[in-house]
C-alpha cells in the first residue's frame, strides 16, 4: 500500500505539478468556465442584462404611441429608437443592429381614439400595429413577444381606467426546494460533472497511454511493482488531483455564489464518487480498447464533447427528436447530474438513476479486465 | 515560386497525413455542428413543453385553449386528481372566479421563464374574459428575412458553428504545425536552407487556406444534408471571408507559438480565447444578452466579425458592403503584417 502510495504522489507530481498544461485543465479551466457562465446566464436568468433594442417608427407624429413608450424609456432593458422612414428601420434591424421594429400608422392616434369610444359601445374598431422581426434570430424573437405582451397589457390598463374593471388575483408561489433558483447554483454540478470527466476522459487515458509509448509499462512489469499496483496508482492521483480541483470548485460556489451546503452532504459526495468511478473506468476502458495516444485524443475528445452537451448540463436536451435522444439516455452524465441537481433541490427529469451509470461501470469492468494486457501491454 | 509550391505542397500533404490535424479540422467541427444543429434544430431547444395542469370551471377551459405557447394545458375535475399526477407537472393552476393560484415547480431556467410567461399571459387572458375586454390594438407580426431567405434559426446558428471552426482550425493549426516543425528541427533546417522567407509564410498559409476551405464547405455539405440547412452563398464573397479570417486566426497562432516555448502552454492559451469568443462572439447565445461590460469585450472579438461574414457571405445576413470589406482586409493586413513577422522570428538565423 505504501509504495501505491507514493507512486501516487509521484504520478501527481509529474503529471499535474511539473506539467502546466494538467494543472490547467483539471485545477484551472472549471474555474474559469464557471465564472464565465454564470456572468452569462445569471444575468439573463435574472433579466439584467438583457437590452432589447427597439425601434419605433412614427409614420406621422403620434402621441397617444409616444405616451404608451415613454415608461418603456426609463426601463434599463429596452433601448427604444426612433425613426422617421421604415426602410431606414429595416435596414438596421437586417444588419442585427435593432432585435424588433415597431411601424405606428400615420392614422393611429386618430383611429386609437375611435377605437376606444367605440369600445364602450357595442361597436367594435381595431387599431393596426405592425412588428417587424427577424424570426432566426433568438433575441429577435423573444424582443418581438416581450412588445406583444406590452401592447396587451396597455390595451387591458385602458380598459381598467374605465372604471367598473374586475381585477383577477393571481397568487403565484414557488414550490419550496426551488424558491432559491439561482443559475450559480444550477451550474455548479455541471461544472463538477465536466472536471470529473475531463479526468476519466484526458487525465487517466493520457497518462497511462503515455507511459506505454514511452515503454515504461513494460519496465515496470519487470519491477516488484505490479500492474494493478500501477492501475491503482493512476486512479488514486487522479482521485487526488480531482479532490483538489473540487476544493477550489467549492470554496469559489460556497464563497462567491452562495451555493448552498448540500454540496456537501454524503448523498452529494457519494454521487461524485459514483461519477469518478464509472468515468476512470471509461478512461481505463478506451485505453484498453486504442493503442495509440493520437487515436485515444480523437476517442476522448468527441465523447466527451458528445457527453457533456448531450447530459443536459447547460439547455434541456429530453425534448429532442428520437434520432439524438437515445444518446442522452445512454449517457451516465445525465443520471448523474440529474440526481445531483435533484440532491441540490431542483426537480428530476429522470426517476432511475443507477440503472445507465451502473450498466456503463459493469460493461467497462467487464472490457478492462479481458483487455487488462493491452491496458500494460504484456507481451 | 517552384519552392512555394514545394512547400505548399509538401505542408499541406504533411497535414493530412496527420490523423490528428485532420480530426481536429475536418471532423471535430462537425461533432459541434451536429450538436448544435440537433440541439437547436426545432426552434430554441428541442420541442419545449410545459406541463401545466389546471383545475377551472368548464366555461374557462375553452378560453384557456386559446392561450398560445409551448405550455400544454391538462384539465383535472379536481384537486385530488391534479395532485395524485403533480410528479409531472411543471405548474399547478387553481382558478376559481377571479382569484387564481400559480405553484410553479420549475426544472431548470428557461422553464422558469416560460412559466413567468404563462403566468402574465394567463392574468390578461382572465381578465379580458372577465370584463368583456374587446381588442382595441391588433399587433400583426411581420417576419423579415435578414438575408432576403426564409430561414430558420437553426440555419443561422449553423453559419456561425462554422465560422468558428474556419478560426480555431486557423488558430489551432498554426499552433500545432509550429510546435511539431520545432520538435522536429524543422524550422531549424528551413534556417540553414535557401528557402525564402516569403515563400516560407505564403506555403504555409495556402496550405491551410486549402484545409479551411475543404472543412467550411464539408461542413456547408452536413448541414444541407443533415438539417436541410438553407444557403445562397456567394462563392467568391466566401473565399474572400475564408482567407482573410484564416490568416487573421493564423497569425494570432503563431503569435501565441512564439510567445511560448512549450507547445501546450500556447495550446492552453489559445484554448482560453476560444472558450471566451465561444461565449462572447453572439455565436451561441445574443450578444445584447450579455452584460454591458462582457458587450464590450465582445467587440474585440474576431470571432463575433467573422460569423456576421460568413452569415452575409452565405445570404443569411444584411451586411453593408464597406463593413465586409473593411473587416477583410483589417484581417488580411494584420495577418500578413503578423505572419511576415512570425517568418522573421522564426527563420531568423541562430547566433
Amino acid at each position: 500500500m505504501k509504495k501505491i502510495l507514493r507512486f501516487s504522489l509521484y504520478l501527481f507530481l509529474n503529471d499535474y505539478i511539473r506539467d502546466f498544461s494538467g494543472s490547467f485543465w483539471i485545477f484551472f479551466f472549471p474555474l474559469i468556465l464557471y465564472l464565465i457562465l454564470t456572468s452569462i446566464f445569471g444575468g439573463i436568468a435574472e433579466g439584467e442584462n438583457v437590452t432589447f433594442r427597439i425601434g419605433v417608427v412614427y409614420e406621422e407624429k403620434s402621441t397617444v404611441f409616444e405616451k404608451m413608450v415613454s415608461h418603456l424609456k426609463g426601463e434599463k432593458v429596452f433601448d427604444i429608437r426612433e425613426y422617421r422612414k421604415v426602410d431606414e428601420a429595416l435596414k438596421q434591424l437586417k444588419e442585427s443592429k435593432l432585435d424588433v421594429v415597431i411601424f405606428v400608422d400615420k392614422n393611429f392616434d386618430s383611429s386609437f381614439t375611435k377605437a376606444i369610444l367605440l369600445a364602450q359601445t357595442k361597436m367594435k374598431l381595431t387599431v393596426p400595429i405592425d412588428i417587424y422581426y427577424v424570426p432566426e434570430r433568438t433575441e429577435s424573437s423573444m424582443a418581438k413577444d416581450v412588445v406583444k405582451s406590452i401592447l396587451k397589457t396597455m390595451e387591458v390598463e385602458i380598459w381598467r381606467s374605465f372604471g367598473n374593471f374586475k381585477d383577477v388575483k393571481v397568487e403565484s408561489s414557488l414550490e419550496e426546494k426551488t424558491k432559491k433558483f439561482n443559475m450559480a447554483h444550477y451550474y455548479f454540478p455541471a461544472i463538477v460533472m465536466m472536471t470529473i470527466m475531463s479526468i476519466g476522459f484526458f487525465s487517466i487515458p493520457y497518462s497511462i497511454a503515455e507511459k506505454r509509448e514511452r515503454k515504461s509499462t513494460r519496465r515496470l512489469l519487470v519491477s516488484p511493482f505490479g500492474s494493478g499496483e500501477f492501475i491503482l496508482s493512476v486512479i488514486l492521483n487522479n482521485f487526488l488531483a480531482l479532490l483538489i480541483s473540487l476544493t477550489l470548485l467549492f470554496s469559489m460556489g460556497m464563497l462567491l455564489y452562495r451555493v448552498p451546503k448540500v454540496i456537501l452532504s454524503s448523498q452529494f459526495i457519494l454521487q461524485i464518487i459514483l461519477g469518478m468511478l464509472i468515468y476512470s473506468m471509461i478512461g481505463l476502458m478506451i485505453v484498453s480498447l486504442v493503442k495509440r495516444t493520437s487515436t485515444i485524443s480523437i476517442i476522448s475528445n468527441s465523447l466527451f464533447q458528445a457527453m457533456m452537451f448531450l447530459g443536459n448540463f447547460y439547455f434541456n436536451v429530453l425534448n429532442m427528436s428520437w434520432g439524438i435522444r437515445w444518446f442522452v439516455y445512454i449517457n451516465p452524465a445525465t443520471y448523474i447530474l440529474d440526481k445531483l441537481r435533484g440532491t441540490m433541490g431542483y426537480n428530476s427529469y429522470l426517476s432511475n438513476h443507477l440503472l445507465v451509470p451502473f450498466a456503463w461501470l459493469v460493461l467497462s469492468i467487464l472490457i478492462v479486465t479481458l483487455n487488462f494486457k493491452r491496458v500494460m501491454e504484456v507481451e | 515560386m517552384s519552392d512555394f509550391v514545394s512547400l505548399a505542397k509538401c505542408m499541406f500533404k504533411e497535414s493530412i497525413r496527420n490523423k490528428g490535424t485532420m480530426f481536429f479540422t475536418l471532423i471535430f467541427p462537425m461533432i459541434f455542428l451536429i450538436i448544435f444543429g440537433s440541439v437547436f434544430s426545432s426552434g430554441s431547444v428541442g420541442n419545449i413543453q410545459i406541463n401545466v395542469g389546471v383545475v377551472c370551471s368548464e366555461n374557462i377551459r375553452e378560453s384557456l385553449k386559446t392561450l398560445k405557447g409551448p405550455w400544454d394545458l391538462i384539465f383535472y375535475e379536481s384537486e385530488n386528481d391534479m395532485d395524485e399526477n403533480k410528479k409531472d407537472l411543471d405548474a399547478l393552476v387553481w382558478i376559481s372566479g377571479e382569484s387564481v393560484r400559480i405553484l410553479k415547480k420549475p426544472r431548470d431556467m428557461s422553464n422558469m421563464g416560460y412559466l413567468n410567461s404563462f403566468e402574465m399571459s394567463l392574468k390578461i387572458l382572465l381578465e379580458k374574459k372577465l370584463n368583456g375586454v374587446k381588442d382595441i390594438v391588433v399587433v400583426r407580426e411581420r417576419k423579415v428575412h435578414a438575408g432576403g431567405m426564409d430561414i430558420r434559426p437553426v440555419d443561422y446558428l449553423l453559419a456561425g458553428v462554422i465560422a468558428i471552426s474556419i478560426l480555431s482550425s486557423g488558430m489551432f493549426g498554426v499552433i500545432t504545425l509550429f510546435s511539431h516543425y520545432r520538435e522536429l528541427g524543422v524550422l531549424r533546417r528551413f534556417k540553414v536552407s535557401p528557402i525564402r522567407k516569403v515563400s516560407f509564410v505564403l506555403g504555409l498559409s495556402f496550405s491551410k487556406f486549402i484545409l479551411s476551405l475543404l472543412a467550411a464547405f464539408i461542413m456547408i455539405g452536413v448541414s444541407i444534408i443533415i438539417f436541410h440547412g438553407k444557403y445562397s452563398m456567394n462563392l467568391f464573397l466566401f473565399i474572400v471571408t475564408i482567407i482573410s479570417s484564416t490568416l487573421g486566426m493564423m497569425a494570432l497562432g503563431i503569435i501565441l507559438s512564439l510567445s511560448f516555448r512549450s507547445p501546450t502552454a500556447a495550446n492552453n492559451v489559445a484554448s482560453i480565447i476560444l472558450t471566451i469568443m465561444l461565449f462572447f462572439s453572439g455565436v451561441y447565445f445574443p450578444i445584447t444578452f450579455l452584460p454591458p461590460t462582457l458587450r464590450i469585450l465582445s467587440f474585440f472579438m474576431p470571432a463575433r466579425y467573422v460569423a456576421d461574414a460568413v452569415r452575409y457571405t452565405l445570404g443569411l445576413q444584411s451586411m453593408s458592403a464597406l463593413n465586409f470589406w473593411l473587416m477583410n482586409t483589417v484581417f488580411l493586413i494584420t495577418g500578413s503584417i503578423l505572419l511576415w513577422v512570425a517568418s522573421e522570428i522564426s527563420l531568423k538565423p541562430e547566433s
